[in-house]
């Protein structure tokens, strides 16, 4: 059974649709992330199951109960904020204690878990500081611990990171993690940032225009995207259009504007079908030129960019309006100008080119 | 260490050159501080040395301190202060804890909230003076409210003229509350959002967010209020003299009687500066209590 479940719920602002009718359902103990550009919804959704947003229609359902008639302060769903909302007139302490003051818990109680939550986030001996008296990083630790402390039953944290800086922001993901798996805390993360969705998660819930396009593992939702919209918000994608000419023996012969391409099956899909199949940078390699290779095609190195582990290469095969985004570990070998030959991986997300686009914004 | 290297001709102007500067600032800060010198400073000083009977119009012009004897003795004088007091603090406190219950309710989302949003600021435009023509007539003795309960037999009790000075607390407050509001709502709007919702998701429900969080973070801005309201009830005039006791007196309309009745300017004088010190005194007390608040984080 389902820790948490959204059905059906669905919210307006006024004329503009914030969340149309989106299915969600969250394991106990999970890691989930809710990841989408900004104004997808995915704050919306994540307010409406801290109670902050009243849902226009459907249910929240949280171990078998409905809640969302419930008041927010009922409900031991506890939320960190972007901007983390911390009490500026208490205390480190007296921030993380009132949550525990709220709940009544005694005294002598309320001293211990505060110091056993702030050693937790590696913030003993800050006690006694003001919010403001405190960097970035360690109030960001403050938030979590002033939640955590609580024993929520679903701990909701809205881009936690994304007011700090790239290395602390890398640090504190590891951290987070590692302190979730260790609580087993039921999490419900909302980002933009695709990087932290993939590292932090169980599973992510791809959300678009309001709606949940897909939801997956990270591998799954990365390498086996089953909608354009996803393939291409994860990362960069090489967007081939095509039509499925021969399947069989796990073998998926797509004919694309780049020829005839060889995949692994994993789709399914029967002959005839227009699909757009997505190819990750990382997985086409450039080797020189050899007569005879599988789906190797001559193309041109246009554009080279060194980003440290790996060259980012833009390559314009040969009689081919299209160009492609191909990573090569390492440093730069290719120069602009230079013909190579394009393998085209065995491997690639084969989407089913739909009539009507599945997740197009309103 | 510059003068060192430069010959002493050239030292020379630029000492004539810095002097003329210091003249120039003088100058360009004599628009300001020259207004807060003539129109300030001076009367306040006039103020004070006419209580002590030096320069003070129709005085001996030999320091004395008869009129504050005088006015420490006399029970019309200190009653008069007792007076005063006693309706500013009355008025601070009640406005203050209406406006500051009232911002709360502003905040919640209920029907007709920008309905009453917008009433609340009706007495702000209509002069207090007019508000005392509506004690008069509505609470007053022979107002309406005894008319209406005479044919049942109920005495009405009169606000006018009343020895404790209801009726014009009822004034004041009328007039000073929305001007609470109007501060402390505006400082109750800079509180985040956020830090009020976390409240909330970590259990606390509306009142003890109240509490918690929205009295503590807006204290300055009450405090704020609090200051106005306290110096505008403590000098009040217009009120008092139109529905107020003849005794006791606000101390305003016992000094303008001594002034323009008695002629008695030593004496007026030193009401005066008795007005002066003891609003100063709170507004010391004020700031001594906001910086302290403000302090304390960086302790």
């Amino acid at each position: 059974m389902a820790w948490l479940e959204l059905r059906s719920v669905a919210k307006r602002f006024g004329v503009v649709t914030a969340i149309e009718r989106i299915d969600l359902e969250v394991g106990h103990g999970e890691f989930l992330t809710v990841l989408g550009a900004s104004g997808c919804g995915k704050s919306t959704t994540l307010r409406i199951i801290a109670g902050l947003e009243r849902p226009d229609e459907g249910e929240v359902i949280l171990t078998g109960r409905p809640i969302q008639d419930m008041p927010v302060h009922r409900r031991e769903i506890a939320m960190v904020f972007q901007s983390y909302a911390l009490f500026p007139h208490m205390t480190v302490a007296q921030n993380v204690a009132f949550g525990l003051e709220t709940r009544g818990v005694p005294t002598v109680e309320i001293v211990r878990r505060v110091r056993e939550a702030l050693k937790t986030v590696e913030l003993s001996g800050l006690d006694e500081r003001y919010p403001r008296q405190l960097s970035g990083g360690q109030q960001q630790r403050v938030a979590l611990a002033r939640a955590l402390v609580t024993e929520p039953k679903v701990l909701l944290l809205d881009e936690p990171l994304s007011n700090l800086d790239a290395k602390l922001r890398d640090r504190l993901r590891v951290e987070l993690r590692a302190l979730q798996q260790k609580l087993q805390v039921t999490t419900i993360y909302v980002t933009h940032d695709q990087s932290e969705a993939m590292s932090l998660s169980d599973r992510i819930a791809f959300m678009a225009g309001g709606r949940i396009v897909e939801i997956g593992t990270p591998e799954e939702i990365y390498r086996r995207p089953r909608a354009r919209s996803t393939a291409e918000f994860l990362g960069i994608a090489n967007m081939l259009d095509g039509k499925v000419v021969a399947a069989g023996q796990g073998i998926l012969s797509i004919e694309s504007n780049l020829g005839r391409l060889d995949l692994e099956d994993a789709a399914a899909l029967s002959v005839g079908d227009d699909v757009v199949v997505c190819l990750r940078p990382e997985d086409i390699r450039l080797v020189v030129p050899e007569a005879g290779a599988p789906n190797g095609l001559p193309g041109t190195i246009r554009h080279s960019a060194y980003l440290g582990s790996i060259t980012d290469y833009i390559i314009e095969p040969a009689g081919s309006d299209v160009s492609l985004r191909i990573h090569v570990p390492g440093p730069t070998t290719w120069r602009i100008g230079d013909i190579a030959s394009i393998q085209l991986p065995r491997f690639g997300a084969v989407i089913r080119r739909r009539p009507i686009a599945h997740s197009v914004p309103r | 260490m510059t003068a060192t290297v430069l010959s002493p001709r050239l030292s020379h102007r630029l000492r004539l050159r810095r002097r003329a500067d210091r003249w120039i600032n003088l100058l360009l800060l004599m628009p300001g501080c020259g207004f807060l010198l003539l129109a300030m400073m001076l009367p306040i000083c006039q103020l004070a040395l006419a209580s002590f009977g030096l320069f003070g119009i129709g005085a001996v012009g030999q320091f004395t301190i008869q009129n504050y004897a005088e006015i420490s003795q006399n029970l019309l004088f200190t009653s008069a202060f007792r007076f005063s007091l006693q309706i500013a603090a009355v008025t601070t406190l009640i406005s203050v804890a209406v406006a500051t219950l009232f911002t709360a309710v502003l905040q919640i989302d209920f029907p007709g909230r920008r309905l009453v949003g917008a009433l609340y600021k009706v007495p702000l435009v209509v002069p207090s003076l007019i508000a005392a023509f509506l004690v008069l007539t509505m609470i007053g003795p022979g107002g309406m409210a005894a008319r209406v309960l005479q044919p049942f037999g109920v005495r009405w009790p009169s606000f006018l003229h009343d020895p404790s000075g209801f009726g014009i607390i009822l004034v004041l407050l009328w007039h000073n509350i929305p001007i609470t509001i109007l501060i402390v709502s505006a400082v109750a709007a800079a509180v985040p959002r956020d830090v009020i919702e976390a409240a909330r998701t970590l259990g606390a429900n509306p009142w003890r967010v109240f509490r918690r969080i929205m009295v503590p973070l807006c204290a300055p801005g009450i405090a704020a209020a609090a200051l106005l309201v306290f110096i505008d009830a403590f000098g009040t005039y217009a009120i008092p003299s139109l529905i107020g006791p003849a005794f006791p007196r606000a101390i305003s309309v016992m000094m303008t009687s001594e002034f323009l009745l008695h002629a008695n300017w030593g004496t007026a004088s030193a009401l005066g500066v008795v007005m002066i010190v003891t609003t100063a005194l709170i507004l010391v007390l004020y700031h001594l209590l906001v910086d302290r608040g403000a302090a304390r984080p960086d302790s």
